[in-house]
């Protein structure tokens, strides 16, 4: 029988809480896969121990900050993945900062929205466009820009070709700008 | 701004960023290192009990067809026979054992728990593996993670591993799950889940079957039981453990003591905690030491520690005499 992914969310909340060790077990075996791909997207260019330590950084992150994560906002699978990318923003920019890392390893910076328009957009509005989003496009968006993955990667994951990878990309680009524009904009 | 800065906000509610589970070597060495980054204790500390089984329990474990020979002879008696190996003397009749025979199937391979045997704080389940029809299952099985929960949570440990297989070539074979508990776990509901089943060769380690075989049970496991109050105190480098009850029943030894002062587990310069070393004297002048033992364990997190061990002989609680922590010999009356 399925369980209910609010409940299990719970259980493992209150797990952490209370057996540190056996909760951090199961969020490792769940989501330790994701957390690492979520660093190294983010960590490009670092040496594979930096990852390594940003990903235990997120995990003992996800034991101390259990109690900020609210149910009615999300799962607490988003909730860590979004935890595990701004530790990894965080500490890519300390490389940057010390020079361990250079600004070209970004992602390009493509057609996104001008900062005045961006700036008029709630969170909400975001969650709206991209999850409005046909698939497979809105998951291989998210691999691109979520979680900064090469498209020879998401290829390789989600078994696409490099090249229909990159067409959907951009498709999907000039798309979510128009759903964007057309209904996120916050009056 | 950038995409991947606009999607900051954005939260994965579905399945599109999962990856698939890291290798078991791998998520061992990340929880050790987020354990370290949190200023945790290590996994085996946390759970207070470390439960361990010689290669030897092989050895004895091959006996079985003799033994459930000998003790099948007695009509009330349940216990299986690869459970009644784990112990070459004393009387079995008087070991606690409860027959379960719950079932769960995956991917082609089906589980059951057997039976249990043991007493309030120390279960041994014997579970069975069938594999699908004509599948030989070796001597080189292994479940990739095993989890055991017991309502209310409590210092626990557990321990399993496959059983001596006397037949190679069919598709059965089993394995025994030992598990520890601080708390008495009668009545109580456990929760049983053995994930990703592997072959474990030379060449390296194979899925033989992914995903989970779950059990949820309860076990009754109360019978013969000696309680002593022997007092005194042991004096160690860092404090002095007080001696306050021994627990003697048919599989296994409990020593309960308390600790003054409290060590600094969790400071940063806290000295390692060294649990003291436990023999058993019976009346015979037998001595039972870590040599002797099934499994056992010791475990304490803040005033109380509790030493258990559990001895390849059954114990009439009768005859058990005296213990001994660190040489220093505990009279029991």
């Amino acid at each position: 029988m399925k369980k209910d992914p609010a409940t299990e969310d719970s259980r493992l909340a209150a797990l952490i809480k209370s057996d540190p060790q056996q909760g951090l077990a199961e969020a490792i075996r769940l989501w330790g896969g994701a957390a690492r791909t979520l660093c190294r997207g983010q960590l490009r260019g670092l040496p594979e121990e930096e990852i390594e330590e940003c990903v235990a950084d997120c995990f003992a992150a996800l034991w101390r900050d259990i109690g900020r994560w609210q149910p009615e906002r999300g799962p607490l699978k988003g909730w860590f993945y979004g935890l595990c990318r701004h530790l990894a923003a965080d500490r890519r920019r300390a490389a940057v900062r010390s020079c361990s890392l250079p600004l070209e390893q970004d992602l390009p910076d493509d057609d996104a929205l001008e900062d005045q328009v961006t700036a008029r957009l709630s969170a909400a509005a975001v969650q709206q466009a991209v999850d409005a989003l046909d698939e497979p496009a809105r998951t291989v968006f998210l691999h691109r820009y979520y979680a900064c993955q090469t498209v020879p990667e998401i290829a390789r994951t989600l078994g696409l070709s490099q090249k229909r990878v990159e067409n959907l990309l951009f498709r999907t680009k000039p798309k979510l700008k128009d759903l964007l524009l057309k209904g996120g904009l916050v009056p | 701004m950038k995409w991947k800065d606009l999607i900051a906000t954005y939260v994965p509610q579905d399945e599109a960023l999962d990856e698939p589970p890291l290798p078991a070597a791998e998520q061992d060495a990340l929880l050790e290192r987020t354990l370290q980054k949190a200023g945790l204790p290590g996994r085996e500390a946390g759970r207070k009990r470390k439960l361990f089984f010689p290669r030897r329990l092989a050895g004895v474990c091959a006996a079985a067809v003799l033994l459930l020979f000998v003790f099948g002879a007695s009509a009330a008696f349940l216990m299986d026979g690869r459970l009644l190996a784990l112990w070459s003397g004393g009387d079995p009749s008087t070991v606690a054992a409860v027959q379960l025979g719950q079932s769960s199937e995956n991917g082609g391979y089906t589980a059951t728990l057997v039976e249990a045997a043991g007493d309030d704080n120390l279960a041994y389940f014997l579970i069975e593996l069938q594999g699908p029809n004509g599948e030989a299952l070796a001597q080189d099985l292994g479940f990739a993670r095993v989890t055991v929960r017991m309502e209310d949570s409590v210092r626990m440990g557990w321990s399993c591993e496959q059983l001596p297989d006397d037949d190679l070539s069919d598709n059965r074979t089993s394995f025994l799950l030992a598990f520890d508990s601080s708390e008495k776990m009668s009545g109580r509901k456990l929760s049983i889940t053995l994930e990703d089943l592997y072959r474990y060769r030379d060449e390296g380690e194979v899925l033989a079957a992914g995903g989970s075989w779950e059990f949820e049970t309860a076990v009754q496991l109360s019978g013969v039981k000696r309680t002593f109050r022997p007092g005194g105190s042991l004096d160690q480098a860092n404090g002095t453990l007080h001696l306050s009850k021994v627990t003697v029943t048919p599989v296994s030894v409990s020593v309960d003591l308390w600790r003054n002062p409290l060590p600094l587990l969790f400071a940063k310069d806290a000295p390692d905690y060294v649990f003291p070393e436990m023999c058993v004297e019976l009346a015979d002048g037998t001595l039972l030491t870590e040599e002797d033992r099934l499994s056992g364990g010791a475990g304490g997190e803040d005033a109380s520690v509790t030493l258990r061990a559990s001895y390849r002989r059954i114990l009439d609680p009768d005859e058990v005499t005296a213990v001994i922590l660190d040489g220093v010999r505990f009279e029991l009356k």
